[in-house]
C-alpha cells in the first residue's frame, strides 16, 4: 500500500509533500534538479490550499488542471478517518479517480494531509510577452493560438482584460537559443492582429482569491471577459486553455452581485458556472443528493 | 432470478426484434472481452438505436430482478464488459453518431458507441485531433473509453481520456438523467465536486453514459520519431529516464524487449533490427522550429546512453515506418501463442530495470516465455505472457507470475493498472493496494449510486454481487 510517507523523486519527477507546504518551498528543492511544479497561483500557498480551492492557473495551459497534477492523496474524512488516494505513479486506475473528484472541493468531503504531486523537468529559459489589442483583435489573437502548433509548447496563455483594454501574456521555456523562435511567432501574431508586443520580466500573477470564477467555452471566454469588465470594472484574468475567468473586484459589489444568477445560469446551459459565495450548489439537482449520499457512506467508516 | 419472458418482449417492441439477442450462437460473441480466458455468457443483448431507446432499456431493467452490464467495442482486457453474474449486455455499438465538431472551442460532442478511430477520421479536415489514442482505437468506441479511462502512446505527453473529458450525460441506476459538465468543461450546478472526473474510469458501475464532450486539439505542425537500438537493459533504462527529464516532454517513450524485437525480425514483417536488442521509439511534436531545433538534442540524448542505431525522421511515410515495428509486435505476439495474458500495471519510472529483471526471473523460473512492449514514459508495463491454457500447469504458472508481479509492483511504489482497467480479472490483487478502509471508502462511492449491484456486478471491487454467482462461473468465490 502506497505509505504516503514524504519524499522527492527528481529521477521519476515526484513528491510527496505534507499540507502547508508552499510551491515556493517545493520548487527551492525542485530548482537544483531543473525540475518544479509548475501550478501555482501565490508561491506562499499552501499547496493543499491550491489543491482544494483551484482548478486552474496560468501555466494550465500546458500542463492542466491542478487536479491533474496531484498523484495521490492522503486523505482526512470528515469524520477523522484517514485514507490513502490515488499515489505516486502518472498513470492509475484501480478504483474510482477520487483524486480528481475532489480537487477544489474545497473541504466539503475532507482535506489533504499530505499530497504526492507530478513535478515537470523545467527549460533554464524562458519568456515571457504580452500581446495587447483592441477587443475584436484580442478574441481573434485568442483563436490564433489555441489553433496554433504553439499551442502544444507555450506554458502559459492568460487573458488579462480590464475596462481600458486587454492582453493576452504568453509564456515560453525551452533552450535559450529557441527564444528565438517564440519571439518570430509573438511578432507574427502580433502583426496579423494589429497588436502590440511588449517583453515582460514575468507573468503576472492571477488573484490569489478573485471575487468570483467564470467558467466558459473557450471561445467565449474574451466576449465574456469584456462584457463583465465594461459592466462592472475590475480585472478578469483569464486561463485560455481552460476557459476559465477570475472575475477581480467589480466597482458597484452589489450590482455585480445581482448580475450572478443570470450570468450562472446562462454559463449552466453550456456546462459551465460562477463561483461565488452567494452561489452555493444548487439543492435541488441529483449532485446534492448524490454528495449527501455518499458523505453520509463516509462518514459510517472508521 | 433470469430475466422475464415479458421484460424481452417488451425489449424487441421498444427496439425492434433483430436489436434483441437471445440465441446462444448470437451471444457467444458477448461471452468475453479482449481478455478471452474468462467467459460469462449474458442471457441476452439488447443494441439500443439512440439515448432514448438506451434509457427505456433502463428504466425497464429497475423491474427487473436481474444485472446488466454495458459493453461498447468489447476490447477491453480486465473482463469489464461482460456478463460475469448473467443477466443482460446492453450494447451501445449502435450510439455512433458524432453529435457536432466546434473547431474555434475544440470541443466534440459524441454518443458512446463512436469508434474513435472514426472520430479522429472526422476531425481531421477541420486540422483537429483527439489525443488520447488506446491501441484498440481503430475498433473501441469513446464510450469505452471514457469508462476505462483508456490512454495509449501518446500518454506521456497529453495525459489520459480523462484529461480530455469536457462534459458526460449520464443516466444513473436511480434513473436520474444528469449532465455532468458540457463544452464548457465546468462543474455546472454542483460547485466543487467534479462528478464527470469520478464517472471517468468508474468501469460502467455508477451509471449508463448517453453523450460525451471532449476536448480536441489541433494538429501539430512537425512530428519527428526516433528509433534507438540498445543491447542492454540499463543502457536503455537511462534513456528513457532522460527522455522522461527532458523539458519539451515527449510524445512517446515506447519499449519493445529483445524477445519482442526477436519475434518481429523472424516475421515476415520484419524491419531490419538487431534481434539482439531492446528498441525505444520516441516522438517530439509542436511548431516546426521548436521540433527542428530539439531533434539534434533528442538524438544526442539517446546516443549518450549508448545506442547501437539510431534512425530518426519527420517525413510521415518514413515515420510510420519506423512506428511499423511497435505496431506489429503487438499483433505478432497472439499470433505465436495459443494464449496470451496481457497485464497492465504502472511503475515508478526510475525502477523500471529492476521490475523488468524480475519479470524475466520468473519467466525463467516458471518456464512461461515473457514479452514486453509498453509505454516506457509513463511506466506502464504490459508483460505479455505466453502459455497454453490447456495446459493446467502453465494456467497455475501464469497466474503465480501475476500475482508474483502485482506483489512487486506495489513494493516499489506502483499500482495495479493504468488504463486496462481493474474489471474482474484483478479483484484479488485490490488488497495488495488498499487497506480495508480504504476498499470500504470505494465501495462507499459505488453504493451510493449503485446500492444493490445491478449495474455491471462483480467488478472493480470485491464482494459486489448482485445475487448469488453462477457456480460454473471463474469467479465462483467472490
Amino acid at each position: 500500500m502506497p505509505a504516503f510517507e514524504p519524499y522527492f523523486d527528481p529521477q521519476d519527477l515526484s513528491a510527496c509533500v505534507a499540507a502547508g507546504t508552499t510551491a515556493a518551498g517545493l520548487n527551492a528543492q525542485a530548482a537544483a534538479y531543473d525540475c518544479y511544479f509548475p501550478l501555482e497561483l501565490d508561491p506562499l500557498q499552501p499547496l493543499d490550499e491550491l489543491y482544494l480551492r483551484q482548478r486552474a492557473t496560468s501555466r494550465s495551459f500546458r500542463y492542466g488542471a491542478v487536479g491533474d497534477n496531484v498523484l495521490g492523496l492522503q486523505w482526512r474524512l470528515p469524520n477523522g478517518a484517514v485514507l490513502g488516494l490515488g499515489g505516486r505513479v502518472v498513470k492509475n486506475v484501480a478504483g474510482f479517480d477520487l483524486v480528481r473528484f475532489l480537487a477544489a472541493s474545497q473541504g466539503r468531503l475532507g482535506r489533504p494531509l499530505r499530497l504526492v504531486l507530478r513535478l515537470r523537468p523545467r527549460a533554464r529559459a524562458e519568456r515571457v510577452v504580452a500581446l495587447k489589442a483592441g477587443f475584436p483583435a484580442l478574441k481573434a489573437l485568442a483563436r490564433s493560438i489555441r489553433a496554433s502548433s504553439w499551442a502544444h509548447a507555450l506554458d502559459a496563455a492568460d487573458l488579462v482584460v480590464s475596462p481600458l483594454g486587454g492582453a493576452l501574456n504568453l509564456a515560453f521555456r525551452a533552450r535559450p537559443d529557441l527564444l528565438a523562435a517564440f519571439d518570430a511567432q509573438a511578432l507574427a501574431w502580433a502583426r496579423a492582429h494589429g497588436a502590440t508586443l511588449e517583453a515582460l520580466p514575468d507573468l503576472p500573477a492571477p488573484a490569489l482569491t478573485p471575487w468570483a470564477q467564470l467558467q466558459a467555452p473557450l471561445d467565449q471566454m474574451v466576449d465574456e471577459a469584456q462584457a463583465w469588465a465594461h459592466a462592472h470594472g475590475g480585472r478578469v484574468h483569464g486561463f485560455l486553455g481552460q476557459g476559465l475567468l477570475q472575475l477581480n473586484h467589480p466597482g458597484d459589489p452589489a450590482r455585480a452581485l445581482a448580475s450572478l444568477p443570470a450570468l450562472h445560469a446562462r454559463m449552466g446551459a453550456l456546462g459551465g458556472q460562477v463561483e461565488h459565495a452567494s452561489l452555493p450548489p444548487d439543492p435541488d439537482a441529483p449532485q446534492a443528493r448524490w454528495e449527501a449520499e455518499l458523505l453520509r457512506r463516509l462518514d459510517a467508516l472508521t | 432470478m433470469p430475466l422475464t419472458p415479458a421484460f424481452l418482449d417488451e425489449c424487441r417492441r421498444l427496439l425492434g426484434p433483430q436489436h434483441v439477442l437471445t440465441t446462444p450462437a448470437a451471444l457467444s460473441a458477448y461471452d468475453s472481452d479482449g481478455l478471452t480466458q474468462h467467459r460469462f455468457p449474458p442471457e441476452a443483448v439488447v443494441l439500443p438505436g439512440g439515448a432514448d431507446q438506451l434509457k427505456a432499456v433502463l428504466a425497464l431493467m429497475r423491474g427487473q430482478d436481474a444485472p446488466y452490464t454495458l459493453r461498447g467495442a468489447g476490447t477491453g482486457l480486465s473482463g469489464g464488459a461482460v456478463a460475469v453474474q448473467g443477466g443482460l449486455v446492453i450494447h451501445l455499438s449502435r450510439l455512433k453518431r458524432i453529435l457536432s465538431i466546434d473547431p474555434l472551442n475544440l470541443v466534440a460532442e459524441v454518443e458512446p458507441g463512436v469508434v474513435h478511430q472514426a472520430l479522429n477520421k472526422a476531425l481531421e479536415p477541420h486540422g483537429l485531433f483527439y489525443p488520447p489514442d488506446p491501441s484498440s482505437g481503430f475498433a473501441s468506441t469513446l464510450g469505452g473509453n471514457v469508462a476505462e479511462n483508456a490512454g495509449g502512446i501518446r500518454c506521456f505527453k497529453y495525459g489520459v481520456t480523462a484529461h480530455y473529458v469536457l462534459g458526460l450525460e449520464v443516466m444513473t441506476p436511480a434513473g436520474d438523467v444528469v449532465t455532468l459538465g458540457g463544452p464548457a468543461g465546468g462543474l455546472g450546478p454542483a460547485l466543487g465536486l467534479d462528478w464527470k472526473a469520478l464517472f471517468c474510469g468508474s468501469e460502467g458501475l455508477l451509471g449508463a453514459i448517453l453523450k460525451i464532450w471532449v476536448r480536441v486539439r489541433p494538429i501539430p505542425e512537425a512530428t519527428r520519431t526516433f528509433l534507438a537500438t540498445y543491447k542492454g537493459l540499463d543502457q536503455v533504462s537511462a534513456a528513457i529516464g532522460a527522455l522522461i527529464q527532458h523539458p519539451l516532454i515527449p510524445v512517446a517513450a515506447e519499449l519493445m524487449d529483445k524477445h519482442c524485437v526477436r519475434l518481429v525480425e523472424s516475421s515476415p514483417f520484419r524491419c531490419g533490427l538487431d534481434p539482439d536488442s531492446w528498441a525505444l521509439l520516441a516522438e517530439i511534436n509542436g511548431p516546426q522550429a521548436l521540433v527542428d531545433g530539439y531533434a539534434p538534442e533528442i538524438e544526442a540524448l539517446l546516443k549518450a546512453q549508448g545506442a547501437d542505431t539510431l534512425r530518426s525522421t519527420s517525413d510521415t511515410v518514413e515515420r510510420l515506418k519506423l512506428w511499423k515495428a511497435r505496431k506489429v509486435g503487438g499483433g505478432l505476439v497472439g499470433q505465436v501463442s495459443p494464449d496470451v495474458m496481457i497485464q497492465d500495471a504502472v511503475i515508478p519510472r526510475n525502477r523500471l530495470a529492476e521490475v523488468l529483471t524480475e519479470i524475466y526471473a520468473q519467466s525463467e523460473a516458471y518456464g512461461i516465455p515473457v514479452i514486453n512492449l509498453f509505454h516506457a514514459g509513463d511506466g506502464n508495463l504490459h508483460p505479455n505472457f505466453m502459455f497454453d491454457s490447456r495446459d493446467p500447469a502453465q494456467v497455475e504458472a501464469v497466474k503465480r507470475m501475476g500475482s508474483h508481479l502485482m506483489e512487486k509492483v506495489i513494493e516499489v511504489g506502483g499500482t495495479l493498472s493504468g488504463e486496462h482497467g481493474i474489471g474482474s480479472d484483478k479483484l484479488d490483487y485490490l488488497p495488495l493496494l488498499f487497506s480495508p478502509l480504504e476498499l470500504a471508502a470505494h465501495r462507499a462511492v459505488a453504493e451510493a449510486f449503485n446500492p444493490g449491484h445491478q449495474m455491471n456486478p462483480g467488478k472493480v471491487l470485491p464482494l459486489r454481487r448482485f445475487k448469488a454467482l453462477k457456480p460454473e462461473g471463474d469467479h465462483a468465490g467472490l
